[in-house]
């Protein structure tokens, strides 16, 4: 995860540098992925696509909890990408913005399912009850297990902590880029990823011990 | 020295890397002699790494560009093409999520027809004053005398074509069978060809009343968006011949008016092709069309 994350660092501070280039005689060759996609190059594009495809649908993934789903809203996402190129004002940032994007695609299909139960519910006694079967789980059922585990929990965050957790602990993004990317206040982001830590660990607590 | 009420508070600052370098020391330094807070801190550190460890199985498949690739391509093409996709886009969730029910959606549909039905209305009662009828004779005299199309419409004589929409609409009851005393006589539907000059979708929609039937709310979307601009078409000939006997102040206020609407007009077309998801963007358009209509009517009757 952490080394995804340096990696799209580094891709950021590429098209960034390569940005800053432009400035010597304007060569195609010398442009930046995201500046040939605004011009339309389709492959500069799948380029983008390419780099930024598994992170936004993991992503997307925490958000909805369901794969086929993520696989829709990541398709989105990068269209609605594609359609507003053109409004990125730092090419640095693009990976922020795209963020952005997929977090109001997330949202929106959140809101418009909301009457079919989009949370994924995780009472206290399940956890109870898996804490009470399994006092010592088998190694070889431990990581799916937890896999579930953390699923459920981040399923029964609300939208806003959910956002927040995801977009710190497993996209490794700074607080100022969360703010840019949900539009929160920095506070707000900070009080957010503390609670939702506290009710994941909450969660996920019988689990932590055994892990190690 | 940070005491440990401090550096409890500043310890997931410090594990995200949050923290400017002095605060950072201070608690670093604090953690070197603290064993509670120590602990503190590596539960945490144990919780990032179980985190770490969470795999979701989620794939990038090869399907997932090509979806990406497919939908940038009729972007790319642009032009009407690519509006009718995003209305279509737009429709389709409207008939499937749960915000907006089978009904609701219904009802949307037909007040859009309820007032296409009016400006057909409009249009038919202007039908007399116009004499255009003569060169495409043959025209409807073929397509009456064919079996398949089948009108099915109302009256032999005024407003044939507009009552044919809400039998298209979801929900109503369809005509099933034409009747003698429904089916629209060749006269009429000649009338109408003529009058609305260069529509001729709304023709064909006219004529066959069992594709109406079985259009999708899309289609119908479009065909209402279609009947009015032939409506505005009609009226804009009308406005034309009677400007020069209106008052120029009055036509000054009226073209006013027409300019605003036409940017509404314009705006709410960008809307529908931009944010397929706004429930109420086609509704928007509709009644912008429709704002116009009554105003080129009140021009075309400011003389009377």
């Amino acid at each position: 995860m952490m080394m995804e994350r340096l990696a799209m660092e580094t891709f950021d501070a590429t098209t960034a540098s390569q940005s800053g280039a432009l400035d010597h005689p304007p060569m195609t060759t010398a442009l930046t992925p995201i500046a040939r996609a605004r011009a339309g190059d389709a492959d500069a594009f799948r380029q983008l696509f390419e780099r930024y495809s598994r992170p936004v649908i993991s992503f997307v993934f925490d958000m909805v909890g369901d794969r086929a789903l993520a696989e829709d809203l990541t398709q989105e996402t990068f269209v609605r990408a594609f359609r507003h190129l053109g409004a990125l004002r730092e090419e640095a940032k693009f990976s922020t913005w795209l963020f952005s994007i997929a977090k109001n695609v997330a949202r929106e299909h959140l809101r418009s399912a909301e009457r079919r139960a989009s949370k994924v519910e995780l009472d206290d006694e399940s956890v109870l009850e898996l804490q009470d079967e399994r006092a010592t789980p088998a190694v070889e059922l431990l990581d799916k297990e937890l896999n579930s585990v953390v699923r459920r929990a981040l399923g029964a965050l609300d939208e806003d902590k959910r956002t927040v957790f995801a977009l710190k602990v497993f996209q490794q993004r700074s607080y100022e880029e969360i703010a840019e990317i949900t539009g929160f206040s920095l506070p707000k982001v900070k009080t957010d990823l503390h609670r939702a830590r506290a009710e994941m660990r909450r969660r996920v607590s019988p689990y932590l011990g055994v892990k190690q | 020295m940070m005491n440990c009420q401090e550096c409890e508070k500043f310890l997931e600052e410090y594990l995200d890397g949050e923290l400017d370098a002095r605060a950072g020391s201070h608690v670093a330094s604090h953690l070197a002699a603290c064993e509670s807070c120590a602990n503190a801190y590596d539960a945490l550190v144990s919780e990032a790494s179980l985190y770490a460890s969470y795999e979701r199985g989620v794939e990038v498949s090869p399907r997932l560009w090509d979806g990406v690739e497919a939908r940038i391509r009729v972007e790319r093409t642009g032009g009407e093409v690519g509006l009718l996709q995003r209305v279509s886009a737009w429709l389709a969730p409207l008939l499937t999520v749960p915000r907006f029910s089978p009904a609701l959606t219904a009802a949307l549909l037909l007040v859009a027809i309820a007032l296409t039905v009016g400006v057909m209305k409009l249009a038919g009662s202007r039908e007399k004053s116009h004499d255009e009828i003569a060169r495409t004779d043959e025209l409807n005299v073929k397509r009456s005398a064919s079996p398949a199309p089948a009108t099915t419409q109302h009256s032999e004589t005024s407003t044939p074509a507009p009552t044919e929409t809400p039998a298209s609409a979801p929900g109503a009851t369809p005509v099933s069978k034409p009747s003698p005393e429904n089916r629209k006589s060749p006269g009429s539907e000649r009338k109408r060809v003529n009058e609305l000059g260069g529509g001729a979708q709304v023709l064909t929609a006219s004529n066959t009343t069992q594709t109406t039937r079985e259009q999708t709310p899309e289609q119908l979307v479009r065909e209402a968006e279609q009947r009015y601009l032939a409506a505005i078409q009609i009226l804009q000939r009308d406005v034309a011949t009677k400007r020069t006997k209106l008052d120029p102040q009055t036509v000054a206020r009226f073209d006013q008016s027409l300019a605003a609407i036409d940017r509404s007009i314009a705006e709410t077309r960008r809307t529908v092709a931009e944010h397929a998801s706004d429930p109420v963007a086609v509704q928007y358009m509709l009644s912008a069309y429709a704002k116009k209509v009554e105003v080129l009517r009140e021009m075309a009757h400011a003389d009377q």
